[in-house]
């Protein structure tokens, strides 16, 4: 090839296609090695979490056992965390009765949640919010976090609520502070921290709800205030 | 009644709040308006006038049309038509120009067995690091489970499951980990022991939140761990512990 040949095509033009036709060369292999990776699983190690009602040996614990499934299953709620209540109980040695019970109960919380929680469908999720409802959250509370959250997942949140008022923080301010957080994009790991630090303080012997007060405000600091009340509701414009 | 470095404390955090807002509203300006740009660049070309030349913007470069205006000004005719052999050759010099380009910037990845794609499987394998352990408890024969410990993992998707030690000091035949990431299922989850000592480890893949757990010692015995808050939502009186999985 002549020195001629390269010259007629710019330097410029030669250079650019170069690194182009390079990143391309340098991107394809891996670009197809990732689409043939299996997808990650959000839990590396699936549990069966079928249990077997024969195990009951109280029929009538059982016929409710049995009812509360149907019916669970019939609404759409995720019936994983009612076999896993069967299961506690049973590996707890509670009484049959007792765990028909604790299950229908269960059930009854996951509905109001699912409603709450509308539109998710994610067991995790639902549950969490059964949690917080165990805890004392009103179904309100699942409702505002939806509405601050509409489209991402609010195990996280949901559960650092329930620590919260488990930790003595009056409900009405846990989820006042929760949900700010959560509308001014808090991130899961932020919450979940400000809900390790409550704990800290709270182990060390300060009441939950001053030590939650200290650290909520700190979070919020971080924060870009929800587009209706912060100052960016006008947006900046250019002087000219 | 609450002292003067207290309320100058919160009055520096809200000081600090204001600042955060504003430069957070600041950082991201609009783009340029149209109308505007086009006002000015029309005020540069009255300005200029005529004799100001569109910037070329397609493929003839600076170099090549400086070339042509010469040939113009000497009586030569415009070449505006290359050789199809030379373009050739050209394309050929720019896929072995890629080719060579590909082949450095690929390194190793491409020819050595332990290149960076086995270092990335090693960093984000799913067995735990065991550095995690607190080897200051001692072995004294008391059923003492140690914190679980959070193994730092590489996914970076908020909900994706995470490493989780555990760990349990006390003289058993079983121990097993239980809670409602494994269905309360006292065999999915065993301890091993570690060789000659009372330790017993285990991990699991967690996904983010909160979590309730326990041991079950010698298949019957039902111990929480006491370093970790309790649960307060137990249904059949014997409290787990509550954990909370931080994303990564």
């Amino acid at each position: 090839m002549s020195a001629y040949a390269v010259g007629y095509v710019s330097a410029a033009s030669l250079c650019v296609a170069t690194v182009l036709l390079a990143v391309a060369l340098c991107v394809w292999p891996q670009s197809a090695k990732a689409q043939q990776r299996p997808p990650t699983s959000p839990s590396a190690e699936p549990v069966e979490l079928r249990v077997d009602l024969n195990a009951i040996p109280d029929q009538r614990a059982r016929a409710v056992l049995l009812a509360t499934m149907r019916d669970a299953g019939a609404q759409g709620v995720p019936v994983e965390p009612l076999y896993g209540k069967i299961r506690e109980g049973m590996a707890k040695g509670s009484p049959d009765d007792r765990i028909a019970e604790a299950v229908s109960q269960l059930a009854q919380r996951l509905m109001s949640a699912q409603t709450a929680l509308a539109p998710a469908r994610a067991s995790d999720e639902i549950a969490a919010g059964a949690g917080a409802l165990r805890q004392g959250v009103p179904v309100s509370a699942l409702r505002a976090l939806r509405a601050a959250r509409p489209a991402q997942s609010l195990t996280v949140p949901l559960g650092v609520l329930t620590e919260l008022v488990a930790y003595g923080v009056p409900t009405a301010r846990a989820t006042s502070q929760v949900r700010d957080l959560v509308r001014r994009g808090a991130t899961n790991a932020q919450l979940v921290e400000l809900s390790t630090n409550v704990q800290r303080d709270v182990a060390a012997g300060q009441p939950g709800a001053r030590a939650f007060d200290s650290h909520a405000k700190r979070a919020l600091a971080l924060l870009v205030a929800p587009p209706s009340t912060s100052i960016t509701a006008q947006p900046p414009v250019r002087p000219f | 009644m609450r002292s003067d470095e207290e309320l100058m404390n919160e009055s520096m955090d809200e000081h600090d709040d204001v600042l955060q807002r504003a430069r957070a509203a600041l950082a991201p300006l609009p783009p340029a308006n149209p109308a505007a740009v086009a006002r000015i660049l029309a005020a540069v070309r009255s300005d200029a006038g005529a004799d100001v030349q569109p910037l070329r913007l397609h493929r003839e470069t600076n170099r090549e049309s400086h070339r042509e205006s010469h040939r113009e000004t000497r009586g030569e005719p415009r070449r505006s038509n290359r050789s199809p052999q030379r373009r050739w050759f050209a394309g050929a010099a720019i896929l072995a120009a890629a080719a060579v380009v590909a082949v450095v910037l690929r390194g190793t990845d491409s020819t050595a067995p332990n290149g960076t794609d086995s270092l990335a499987v090693t960093a984000r394998g799913d067995a735990p690091t065991v550095v995690a352990v607190d080897t200051n408890l001692s072995a004294t024969g008391d059923e003492t489970p140690y914190p679980a410990v959070l193994v730092p993992a590489t996914e970076d998707a908020s909900m994706e499951a995470v490493p989780v030690f555990f760990g349990f000091v006390g003289s058993a035949r079983t121990v097993a980990l239980v809670g409602d990431f494994n269905g309360w299922d006292a065999d999915s989850m065993p301890l091993t022991r570690v060789d000659g000592t009372d330790r017993w480890v285990t991990s699991a893949r967690i996904v983010p939140g909160r979590h309730v757990y326990a041991f079950v010692v010698d298949g019957a015995r039902w111990v929480r761990d006491p370093s970790a808050p309790q649960a307060p939502d137990d249904d059949f009186g014997k409290p787990g512990s509550v954990l909370m999985v931080t994303p990564q």
